[in-house]
């Protein structure tokens, strides 16, 4: 009854939903988290069978205490729920927390290995995270971002935040700019146009902030490591902004 | 070890002289029919199955010689691996911080299918150069024979991975690539296609009305030796038609939804249109591929351009082209 307690706290589980059932495997440092709502747990909690995996659909979710937390609600409850954080979209393996997580690293210039590696996740858990943003079928219940597709729009304060390596911060509207075609920049690399293009075509899916946040930091990444090859487009860039 | 004097983008030459070369320790990429690359030795190179080159006697269709390039000025030992299907989404992930990979794919396998859908969004894609080509077989074996690639550091031949050889260059190195093509977006309608693949039956005209793609080229008398053309931000990127069925048509490269495409516009000369776009420095190239449709469409045969290299499937600039010339260029950025 602790642990029921316990994970409904620590999850923020609310009505109509409840925790059905807890499992903790200490040696193995995982913990299964069974959810249900209110209007079918009474039949959840009456037939055990219907525990068995099939009816159930599971996503790794944040950590908890060192250890692996996977959450299963039953297929026939309302698992839809965009704003649910502790749910997953059906067809993904991440709960909205922990894919808002991946997101947010992956957004901040983290390597898909470094995700991995600090979030004690493997790689085939956040291809499939991926591949729903690249194809903008990933909801992760973020604010959306208006995207101002005009030259003529209303100033914003390009290149004055600096990060480190002297490019603007991933905040910074130029990239949005950039993505969208809308800033005058000449681009040489046959690289960066494919990759331009293909962010372009990606943005229009993406309404969410982190989300496109994570498409942009790719053209930025780009202009990073190759800043020195880069130094005409920068100039350019600069100059128009 | 001096290296070898060959042209921009390779050289024919017979099978004894590509052993001499690989038991001497060259590293070279090589293009040949099959049955050719089944008796070279084990060394550091890749190759693909293809008798089509551009070469030193100009367009031909070879069976009995392997075109070699020599790969120069990389660090260490370059790293070669089959890749399978499932496991070519790493190959930028895999390729090396400063340097390039070249990855040769046999036409029709899986992993064929699988880099053209899916290459644009492979982890670390465009953020280091990779460039290679489809491997093919005789036009008159199609369908009898299967195109085939080597990894020349286990001695293996496979018809369903690709080989990678991943180069990296020393730090006062750096690789770019680029392509050559003629091809520019006709005047006609833009076409738009509801999702991605190699086949296509309905799609968009001028986001007006939705057509048969097959019957519009029909009813149009659209000259298919013409590729589909996307603009990708200034990129012109090709789409060839292989095949206009009753209601469907099947490309060598996958249309993508979302991208506007328009038929190209017609050519009058190649070679000397090509001669003209040409870089008017080829010393720095290493090498280059070509479009087997190229050789075929705008008759090459016995035909000169300076820049050689295989005549292939399908071409590969980080992701897969047709009708299109991908060439690599290594320079001293202290130089």
């Amino acid at each position: 009854m602790k642990d029921i307690d316990l994970c409904k706290s620590a999850l923020g589980v609310h009505p109509p939903w409840s925790v059905e059932k807890v499992r903790v495997d200490a040696k193995g440092r995982r913990v299964d988290v069974w959810l249900g709502q209110q209007s079918n747990s009474g039949l959840l909690r009456a037939a055990s069978k219907a525990f068995s995996q099939q009816n159930w659909i599971s996503w790794r979710h944040l950590n908890m205490f060192q250890h692996h937390v996977f959450i299963h609600a039953h297929r026939n409850d309302d698992i839809q729920q965009k704003n649910v954080q502790w749910l997953g979209q059906p067809g993904l393996n991440l709960t909205r927390a922990m894919a808002k997580q991946v997101v947010k690293m992956l957004s901040e210039g983290t390597s898909y290995s470094a995700v991995c590696s600090l979030l004690e996740l493997q790689l085939s858990d956040i291809w499939p995270i991926k591949r729903a943003l690249d194809e903008g079928r990933l909801t992760l219940g973020g604010k959306k971002v208006e995207v101002k597709n005009s030259k003529a729009g209303s100033p914003t304060p390009l290149l004055h935040a600096q990060a480190d390596d002297g490019l603007p911060t991933i905040d910074d509207q130029v990239w949005e700019k950039i993505a969208a075609g809308v800033l005058d920049v000449h681009i040489k690399p046959l690289a960066l146009k494919l990759l331009i293009a293909k962010i372009r075509g990606q943005l229009v899916n993406i309404d969410e902030k982190e989300g496109r946040q994570v498409k942009l930091n790719e053209v930025r990444r780009y202009f990073v490591k190759h800043r020195q090859k880069l130094s005409g487009e920068i100039q350019h860039l600069k100059a128009i902004a | 070890m001096e290296p070898l004097n060959f042209p921009p983008g390779g050289t024919l030459v017979s099978v004894e002289r590509a052993q001499q070369l690989i038991l001497q320790g060259h590293c070279l990429c090589i293009a040949g029919a099959g049955h050719l690359l089944e008796q070279l030795p084990k060394g550091v190179w890749i190759a693909g199955s293809i008798p089509y080159f551009m070469a030193q006697r100009g367009g031909e269709t070879n069976s009995e010689q392997l075109l070699i390039t020599e790969i120069k000025h990389f660090l260490g030992v370059p790293k070669i691996a089959f890749y399978s299907a499932q496991e070519i989404q790493n190959i930028a992930k895999d390729a090396p911080e400063n340097g390039f990979s070249i990855v040769i794919i046999p036409a029709g396998s899986s992993v064929h299918e699988e880099y053209a859908r899916n290459a644009p969004n492979y982890e670390d894609m465009y953020m280091k150069p990779i460039l290679g080509w489809v491997s093919g077989v005789h036009l008159d074996h199609l369908g009898k024979q299967l195109p085939s690639v080597a990894n020349g550091d286990i001695g293996e031949s496979s018809q369903r991975q690709a080989v990678v050889m991943h180069v990296e260059l020393p730090p006062d190195y750096s690789a770019e690539i680029n392509t050559t093509n003629l091809f520019t977006q006709g005047d006609g309608p833009v076409f738009q296609f509801p999702q991605a693949g190699f086949h296509a039956s309905q799609c968009s005209v001028d986001n007006d009305k939705t057509v048969n793609l097959a019957e519009y080229i029909q009813q149009n008398n659209i000259d298919i030796r013409l590729p589909l053309v996307a603009d990708y931000c200034g990129m012109l990127v090709n789409i060839s038609i292989r095949e206009v069925g009753e209601s469907t048509v099947t490309f060598y490269a996958p249309v993508f939804d979302g991208v506007d495409y328009r038929f190209a516009r017609p050519l009058d000369d190649y070679q000397s249109q090509f001669q003209q776009q040409l870089p008017a420095n080829t010393d720095s190239i290493q090498f280059s591929c070509n479009c087997i449709l190229n050789y075929v469409y705008c008759e090459l045969e016995n035909k000169d351009i300076a820049i050689k290299g295989p005549m292939t499937f399908g071409e590969i600039a980080y992701q897969l082209l047709n009708q299109t010339m991908v060439y690599l260029t290594v320079d001293n950025t202290l130089e």
